[in-house]
C-alpha cells in the first residue's frame, strides 16, 4: 500500500508538470512562484526548468487533503505520498547543452528534466524493498526497529523513504476478500527461456531466480509444460501508427507453480 | 500532436483560436485514420502570456524525443530523423494573431539513442541524446512557433523516419540569454568603452609626444587597446532596436579578435623583455609564434564563418549535422587545437629563458653605481608585478571557470535548489570581462611613455661615461662588461628599452 500511495502521488506530479512544461495551463509558467502565477520578473531575470513545484502543490492538494484524520494510518499515507513526491524530486535529470564560440562549451546551459516514469518506479521499488516500519508515538510516526531505539531516543523515519505500519500479507496464500488468488498457477521462467536479448545483469538473475521465488518459497511444486505457442514476429513499425507483424508459432516450455 | 487544417504548410499554432486539431496520443491518429504526414508537432515559444524580449539575442532550441521500447518495434542501427520544420512569428499580445512565416526548412538528424535498466515489456523509454535543433541569432520578435512534420516519405517517393522506433512526444527545450544578465553585461560594456578608449587616445599622445619612432612594444599595446575597444564598442544596443541576424557572428569574431591580440601581446610582451643579445623590435622576430596563433585563429574563423554563416540562411544548420562537415569542423578544430598547444610551448619557453636572463642580470646590478641600480630595479620591479597581474588574471579565469563548472554539479545535488547556477556563471563572466579589461587599462597606463624620461636617461647615461651593458653574450654573463661603444648616448635608448621594458624613470 505504501508503494501504491507514494506512486499514485508521485503520478500526479508528474503528469502535472509534463503538462505545465507544455504549455498546457494559462497559470503555471516559470519555475520561480509559488503561487502558481505567471512571474514576468522571473521570466525576466532567470529561466524556466520544469516547473515541478506546481505539479508538486497540486498533488498535495489533491492526495493529501483527503488524509483528514490524524491516526497513525493517515499520517503513514501522508509520509508515503511525500516520499513519492520525493522520487519525483530524486530522479529529475540534468541536461546541458553547450553553446560558446563556434558551439564550444565556453557557454553551456543546464537545465532540469524530468526522467521518465518507470525510472520514478524503479526509485521507489527500492525504497519500498528497504521500507522502515513505523509506530504512532506522541502523534509522531517513529521507527520501530528494536535496535534502532537507543536511551528513549526514537528516530523518526527520513523523509524520502517508504513506511509502513503492519507487514504485507503472505502473498502465497488466496485472499478470496480482495481477489487474489494467490501463487498457484503463476508462471515462471527458467534459465533456458530468458529473452537472449537481454544484456542487463541483474535483471537476468532476478529472471532466473523466478521459479524459485514464485513457487518453491511458498512450498509449490513447478509444472512444466510444452505448448505450441503463435506470436508476433519481424514487426516493422509504420509512422504513424502501426506495427505490421509476421505470425511465427514455436515450441515453448512453459513452468508453472502446482501444489504438491 | 496535432493535425493542420490547410494544405499548405503552415505554422499552426497548437492553442487559441487559430489553434489545430488535437490529438491526444496515436492511437487516436490510428483510429481517425490520419496519415503521419498529417501530423504536426507544434511548438509555441515561450508558452502563454510570457513574450520573448529583445534582451535575450540569441536563441538555442534543443529538440528530445520520447520513444518507447516495445517488444515489437525497436529503434534501428543506424536511425535518422528526417524532419519537415516550419517556424513562424507574430508580435500579437497572447500571440493570438496570424502567424508570418519565418523558414521552412528539410533538415534530417542522426539519433543516438539507448535503453538502460531492464529490455522487456512496455513502458519502457529510450533515453536519447538531445539534438540541437535551431540557434537564431536575433530574438526580435515576441512569439515564435516551430511546427514539425515527420512525413513517411520524401519528394521522390522514398521511405524516410521508417527506423525510429515508436515515437511518443516531442519536446523542444529553449535557451536563451537572460535580460538580465543582457542589461548588465551592455551596462559594463558602455563603461568600459570610453575608458578603454581614453586610455587609449592618452597613450598614443604620449608616444607620438616622443622624438624617436613609436617601438615594437608601443605599437602591439596600441594594437591590444584597439582590439579591446573593438570588443568593448556595445553594438548590442543597436539589437533592441534592428533585427541582427549576424550579430552572433559579430560577436565570435570580436572575442576571437581579442583572444588573438592578447596571445600576440603576451608573446612580444615577453619577448621584449628577454636582456639577451637579440635584437628583436620587429614582428618578424616573432614569426613562429604569430604563425600559430594566426593558424589557429583563421581555422577557427573559417569554420565559425561555416557554421554561423549558413545559419544566417538557414538558423536549423548545423555543421555537425553532415558526415563531411563534420570531419571538415573536426579538422579545423583539431589544426586550431595545435596550434595554440605550439604557442603555449613557445610562451612557456620563453618565459623560462627570461627568468634565467633576470636571474643573471639582478648578479650584475651589485657592481653598479647605486643611482643607476634604483633606477634599473624600479623597471624591473614593474616589470615584474607586470607579470605577476598577467598570470593572476590567466589564472583567475582558469580558477573561475573551474568553480563555475563545480558549482553547477554542486547545485544540482541539493534537489530542492533549482537553478541558482545561473548567477554564478553569469557572476563568472561579468568577473573576468571585467579583470580583463582592467589589465588592458593597466597596460595602457605603466606602459604609456612618460614626457619626463628622455632627460633622465640622459642622466643615467652619462652618470659615468658609460653604459653597462646588458646584452651580453653567454660566456661572460656572470661580470658585467662595460661597452665600448659609448660614444652615442643617444642612439642607445631603444635598447635599454628592450632591455627593461620602459625606459620612463617614474
Amino acid at each position: 500500500m505504501s508503494y501504491v500511495h507514494a506512486i499514485s502521488a508521485a503520478g500526479i506530479m508528474y503528469v502535472l508538470t509534463k503538462n505545465c512544461s507544455e504549455g498546457a495551463f494559462l497559470k503555471c509558467g516559470c519555475d520561480d512562484s509559488k503561487t502558481g502565477e505567471v512571474d514576468e520578473n522571473g521570466w525576466m531575470w532567470g529561466g524556466c526548468s520544469d516547473n515541478i513545484k506546481f505539479g508538486e502543490k497540486i498533488s498535495k492538494q489533491f492526495m493529501d487533503t483527503v488524509e483528514v484524520d490524524s491516526d497513525a494510518n493517515s499520517l503513514m499515507n501522508l509520509h508515503n505520498n511525500e516520499a513519492g513526491r520525493k522520487a519525483v524530486r530524486s530522479t529529475l535529470e540534468k541536461r546541458c547543452k553547450c553553446h560558446g564560440v563556434s558551439g564550444s562549451c565556453t557557454l553551456q546551459t543546464c537545465w532540469t528534466q524530468l526522467s521518465d516514469f518507470s525510472t520514478i518506479g524503479r526509485f521507489l521499488r527500492k525504497k519500498y524493498l528497504t521500507a522502515s516500519q513505523v509506530d504512532l508515538s506522541r502523534g509522531h510516526l517513529t521507527q520501530s526497529n528494536d535496535f534502532m531505539e537507543v536511551e528513549g531516543d526514537t528516530l523518526a523515519p527520513s523523509k524520502r523513504d517508504l513506511v509502513f505500519l503492519d507487514e504485507s500479507p503472505d502473498y502465497c496464500k488466496t485472499n478470496d476478500t480482495i481477489g487474489y488468488s494467490g501463487m498457484v498457477g503463476r508462471e515462471c521462467i527458467k534459465k533456458s527461456a530468458i529473452d537472449p536479448t537481454v544484456k542487463d545483469e541483474d535483471a537476468i538473475s532476478w529472471l532466473k531466480t523466478s521459479c524459485s521465488r514464485l513457487c518453491r518459497s511458498c512450498g509449490l511444486k513447478v509444472k512444466k509444460k510444452r505448448v505450441v505457442e503463435s506470436s508476433n514476429c519481424n514487426c516493422k513499425f509504420m509512422w504513424c501508427c502501426s506495427v505490421k507483424c509476421d505470425q511465427c508459432t514455436k515450441r515453448v516450455t512453459k513452468y508453472t507453480c502446482q501444489p504438491e | 500532436m496535432h493535425r493542420p487544417h490547410a494544405e499548405p504548410p503552415k505554422a499552426v499554432p497548437p492553442r487559441g483560436k487559430h489553434g489545430c486539431d488535437r490529438l491526444d496520443n496515436f492511437e487516436e491518429a490510428l483510429t481517425r485514420h490520419i496519415p503521419a504526414s498529417d501530423i504536426t508537432f507544434s511548438f509555441q515559444i515561450p508558452h502563454g502570456k510570457l513574450e520573448m524580449s529583445r534582451l535575450f539575442q540569441f536563441m538555442v532550441g534543443v529538440l528530445t524525443l520520447d520513444i518507447e521500447h516495445t517488444n515489437e518495434v525497436a529503434v534501428g542501427t543506424d536511425p535518422t530523423l528526417s524532419m519537415v520544420i516550419t517556424m513562424g512569428y507574430n508580435n500579437v499580445p497572447d500571440g493570438n494573431g496570424e502567424w508570418e512565416l519565418l523558414y521552412q526548412v528539410n533538415e534530417t538528424r542522426k539519433l543516438s539513442c539507448f535503453l538502460e535498466g531492464e529490455e522487456d515489456g512496455y513502458g519502457e523509454y529510450y533515453d536519447c541524446d538531445p539534438l540541437a535543433l535551431f540557434e537564431l541569432s536575433s530574438v526580435h520578435h515576441k512569439h515564435y512557433l516551430v511546427n514539425i512534420r515527420l512525413p513517411i516519405e520524401d519528394e521522390n517517393l522514398q521511405e524516410i523516419n521508417q527506423d525510429i522506433g515508436s515515437i511518443k512526444d516531442l519536446h523542444i527545450v529553449e535557451i536563451h540569454q537572460t535580460g538580465g544578465f543582457t542589461i548588465i553585461w551592455l551596462t559594463m560594456k558602455s563603461v568600459f568603452f570610453p575608458l578603454v578608449l581614453g586610455m587609449m587616445i592618452f597613450f598614443q599622445r604620449r608616444v607620438n609626444q616622443l622624438e624617436r619612432a613609436p617601438l615594437l612594444m608601443e605599437k602591439t599595446i596600441l594594437s591590444l587597446a584597439i582590439v579591446m575597444t573593438f570588443v568593448n564598442f556595445p553594438l548590442e544596443w543597436l539589437t533592441l532596436a534592428f533585427e541582427i541576424p549576424a550579430m552572433l557572428l559579430i560577436s565570435d569574431i570580436r572575442q576571437g579578435a581579442c583572444y588573438a591580440m592578447l596571445f600576440s601581446f603576451w608573446i612580444i610582451f615577453i619577448g621584449e623583455h628577454m636582456m639577451d643579445s637579440v635584437r628583436r623590435n620587429s614582428l618578424k622576430a616573432y614569426w613562429q609564434q604569430t604563425m600559430a596563433i594566426g593558424v589557429a585563429c583563421t581555422g577557427l574563423l573559417v569554420f565559425d564563418l561555416a557554421e554561423r554563416g549558413s545559419q544566417l540562411v538557414n538558423p536549423f544548420y548545423s555543421i555537425w549535422n553532415s558526415q563531411q562537415g563534420s570531419k571538415l569542423a573536426m579538422g579545423f578544430i583539431i589544426l586550431a587545437a595545435v596550434c595554440v598547444c605550439l604557442y603555449f610551448c613557445f610562451l612557456l619557453f620563453m618565459v623560462l629563458c627570461l627568468f634565467r636572463n633576470l636571474r643573471m642580470k639582478s648578479v650584475a646590478f651589485n657592481s653598479m653605481p647605486k643611482n643607476r641600480k634604483n633606477y634599473y630595479q624600479g623597471l624591473l620591479y614593474r616589470f615584474r608585478f607586470f607579470m605577476i597581474f598577467t598570470l593572476f588574471s590567466a589564472v583567475m579565469t582558469v580558477v573561475f571557470f573551474v568553480l563555475s563548472q563545480v558549482n553547477e554539479v554542486y547545485n544540482w545535488h541539493l534537489d530542492n535548489e533549482d537553478q541558482p547556477q545561473l548567477h554564478y556563471t553569469s557572476g563568472f563572466f561579468t568577473g573576468v570581462y571585467g579583470l580583463w579589461n582592467v589589465y588592458v587599462l593597466a597596460v595602457l597606463f605603466l606602459y604609456s611613455p612618460s614626457h619626463k624620461d628622455e632627460p633622465l636617461l640622459r642622466q643615467v647615461d652619462q652618470s659615468d661615461g658609460s653604459q653597462v651593458e646588458f646584452e651580453m653574450t653567454e660566456a661572460t654573463t656572470s661580470r658585467p662588461t662595460v661597452a665600448a661603444s659609448m660614444a652615442h648616448p643617444g642612439a642607445t635608448a631603444p635598447e635599454v628599452y628592450q632591455l627593461l621594458g620602459k625606459n620612463a624613470g617614474d
